[in-house]
């Protein structure tokens, strides 16, 4: 115990991670951190969330519940928001090489040059501001499942603003759950080679427990491990992308969630239905990006996405970066949010839907985005046909300077990736990246190659980065 | 910008043909070639019909010791000390104001060298110095004036982040931490992305 904090015997590590964890919450952690069955847990991590940060968490519900308005969404964003850029305009370089020094407020909005994946992949330091608190700042890489692998910086009261906004999209698909010491709030579930797996309780949901989990078979003790701990921890609701989810139910892994939250990738209308009848529950479409936190939900009553926070100003813009008339389709483009670290100012999402403006029945007042068309799922094989998720792929390609990829499995299994090094015509680590591919996928034939023109020609700028040949279920 | 003032190509080659004396090192203090107080009070009389109270530029010459700043104060003088502006009366108190105010931050930004040499730059400083003037170029309304200024000025921000030593460090100290903390734990996040 000499390593303990003598007071209420909770390891001071886990105090640095969980600022305010309580015993209760303390002992459901150990639980679930030392139950039998449990997976080999590969990092750990708590919220973060210390007293200011839940009082900034709860101030953002306050807003949620009602600042939700339809005017949020007109030809110039709210004045708030304006105010909040004029404030932050000197302080981020990008702000400053953006507008004139009058600042916001009198500039015309479409006039602002618009920003995109690639310049936080190139420049981030550009979009932090300057006089930001860089001991606070976390960073989370993303997949690269869109195309460029990206470090994205964010606070703890960034990522737990996520936790508001479940339970709202949560409630309108009528799914309470019951946050208290002692019982598991979430698990997310991933079906990936390899991947940061750690068990935690979370403040903002009064000391539940949540674990980020990966059932891939080879992680677990015995084959029935997962079957058992979720039966252990009966989680209250599952979050994860398509193929985690239907690899859950491949292995009929058994477990009774109130709501399944898919993100990532979208889902295919077949799977949602298998999972939403095996399951019993709703299956929630969840938009979001790693460098915008979520966008939209999946409306319970009509085929589109609702715009989710309040705090963000959506525009949908041509590749001029001009709004697109009423009713046409443009790319989705973020302003605003609530990252410390990653203000956003017409940041051009890569997706691309039509804006309504028009009332739902679901009786959610904010716009919806029809046809939205993000990423599709894929799956990729290996040499033997199991499945690999393209955030295995991901994890490889983002070990080299690539700025862009487009990864194709063919049918037969023959793969070709095309990359654009972040040094011009760099060839030097081709075939170290084949080498690493192989090792993921074993025996199938690799083509590296390099092209230094992905994401500038006219007629393809959209970049696809995985595409598959191959069924995503067997 | 309520006026037409003189053709804007007209005076960025006026600008382009500065005399090479008119770079040479200001006086400030004991060194230096050029009797600063000497041009301006020359230029500043030529743009007055009435006398001018040299008390008001002679101090803050005389008080001001940084060099670009200097040179650039001779870059304005010789640029306006022309037959256009001569001519006419009422810009004096202007464009003294000019120099006394309108330069300082430039000088902070730009080598006064530049606004020779530089094309986009010869630019920036006829529109800057025609503002002062309340002027336009002729041939332009007040919108495109205001709206190439404010293009002009934003390249000479982009100047000065690229430039600003000071800057440069919190940049870089901002990608040494994002390395680092790629690479240290992040808080849980509940969802996939």
């Amino acid at each position: 115990m000499s390593n303990r904090d003598e007071l209420n015997g909770i390891d001071p590590k886990i105090l640095k991670r969980s600022p305010l964890i309580t015993k209760q919450g303390y002992e459901l952690y150990l639980k679930m951190r030392e139950h039998t069955d449990a997976p080999k847990w590969t990092y750990t991590a708590g919220d973060m969330v210390g007293k200011t940060e839940l009082k900034y968490i709860k101030i953002f519900k306050a807003g949620l519940k009602k600042k939700r308005r339809k005017e949020n969404i007109g030809d110039r964003p709210p004045l708030s928001l304006l105010k909040k850029f004029n404030l932050l305009h000197k302080r981020i370089i990008s702000f400053m090489q953006r507008v004139p020094e009058e600042g916001f407020l009198n500039f015309d909005w479409e006039k602002i040059h618009t920003m995109c994946r690639e310049d936080i992949a190139k420049y981030p330091e550009k979009l932090i501001p300057v006089d930001a608190d860089l001991e606070r700042m976390n960073i989370y890489q993303t997949a690269g499942t869109t195309g460029h692998a990206l470090m994205v910086p964010n606070a703890a009261e960034g990522t737990g603003c996520y936790l508001p906004m479940l339970d709202f999209v949560l409630a309108r698909y009528g799914v309470k759950p019951v946050y208290k010491p002692g019982r598991v709030a979430c698990f997310l579930i991933g079906a990936q080679k390899k991947t940061v797996t750690y068990p935690t309780v979370l403040s903002y949901w009064k000391q539940s427990g949540f674990a980020k989990i990966n059932i891939n078979p080879s992680e677990w003790p015995t084959s029935t491990s997962p079957h058992h701990f979720f039966t252990a921890f009966k989680p209250q609701f599952l979050t994860g992308d398509p193929i985690s989810f239907a690899e859950m139910l491949r292995m009929q892994i058994p477990v009774k969630p109130a709501a399944l939250v898919t993100t990532a990738v979208a889902m295919s209308a077949g799977l949602k239905r298998k999972l939403a009848t095996h399951y019993n529950c709703p299956v929630i479409d969840w938009y979001s990006l790693t460098e915008t936190g979520p966008i939209g939900y999946f409306c319970p009553k009509s085929d589109a996405y609702h715009i989710l926070p309040h705090d963000i100003y959506v525009e949908a813009l041509d590749s001029k970066g001009r709004k697109v008339a009423a009713g046409k389709r443009g790319e989705i483009t973020i302003s605003g949010g609530r990252n410390p670290f990653l203000p956003l100012l017409r940041y051009r999402t890569g997706d691309w839907g039509r804006l309504d403006f028009t009332a739902c029945t679901c009786g959610d007042i904010m716009p919806r985005i029809f046809e939205l068309e993000g990423r599709e799922p894929v799956i990729f094989r290996a040499f033997d046909g199991k499945p690999i998720n393209p955030i295995d792929v991901s994890r490889i390609i983002r070990a080299f300077p690539i700025v862009q990829h487009q990864f194709l499995q063919k049918k037969n299994g023959a793969c070709e990736i095309a990359v654009r090094p972040i040094i011009s015509d760099d060839s030097s680590f081709l075939a170290n990246l084949q080498a690493a591919l192989l090792g993921l996928f074993g025996a199938v034939k690799i083509s590296v190659k390099l092209d230094m023109k992905m994401g500038n020609r006219k007629k393809s700028k959209k970049i696809i980065p995985y595409k598959s040949q191959c069924l995503l279920y067997d | 910008m309520k006026k037409q003032g003189p053709q804007l190509d007209y005076l960025i080659n006026r600008l382009a043909d500065c005399p090479p004396e008119f770079m040479l090192q200001p006086k400030a203090g004991k060194n230096g070639k050029i009797d600063m107080s000497a041009v301006v009070t020359d230029f500043i009389r030529d743009l007055s019909p009435s006398p001018f109270p040299l008390i008001t530029y002679s101090n803050f010459i005389k008080a001001n010791k940084d060099i670009n700043y200097l040179k650039l104060v001779l870059l304005c003088c010789w640029l306006l000390h022309d037959e256009w502006f001569t001519s006419k009366t009422g810009y004096a108190a202007d464009s003294l104001k000019l120099l006394q105010e309108g330069l300082p931050p430039m000088a902070k930004i730009v080598k006064a060298e530049k606004f020779i040499n530089d094309a986009e730059r010869r630019e920036e400083l006829v529109r800057y110095c025609l503002m002062y003037l309340n002027l336009r170029p002729q041939g332009e309304t007040k919108a495109h004036a205001e709206d190439r200024l404010k293009t002009m000025s934003s390249v000479a921000r982009n100047k000065f982040i690229k430039d600003s030593v000071q800057v440069q460090k919190r940049l870089q100290a901002i990608r040494k931490a994002m390395a680092k903390k790629a690479a240290a734990e992040a808080a849980s996040k509940a969802t996939r992305e």
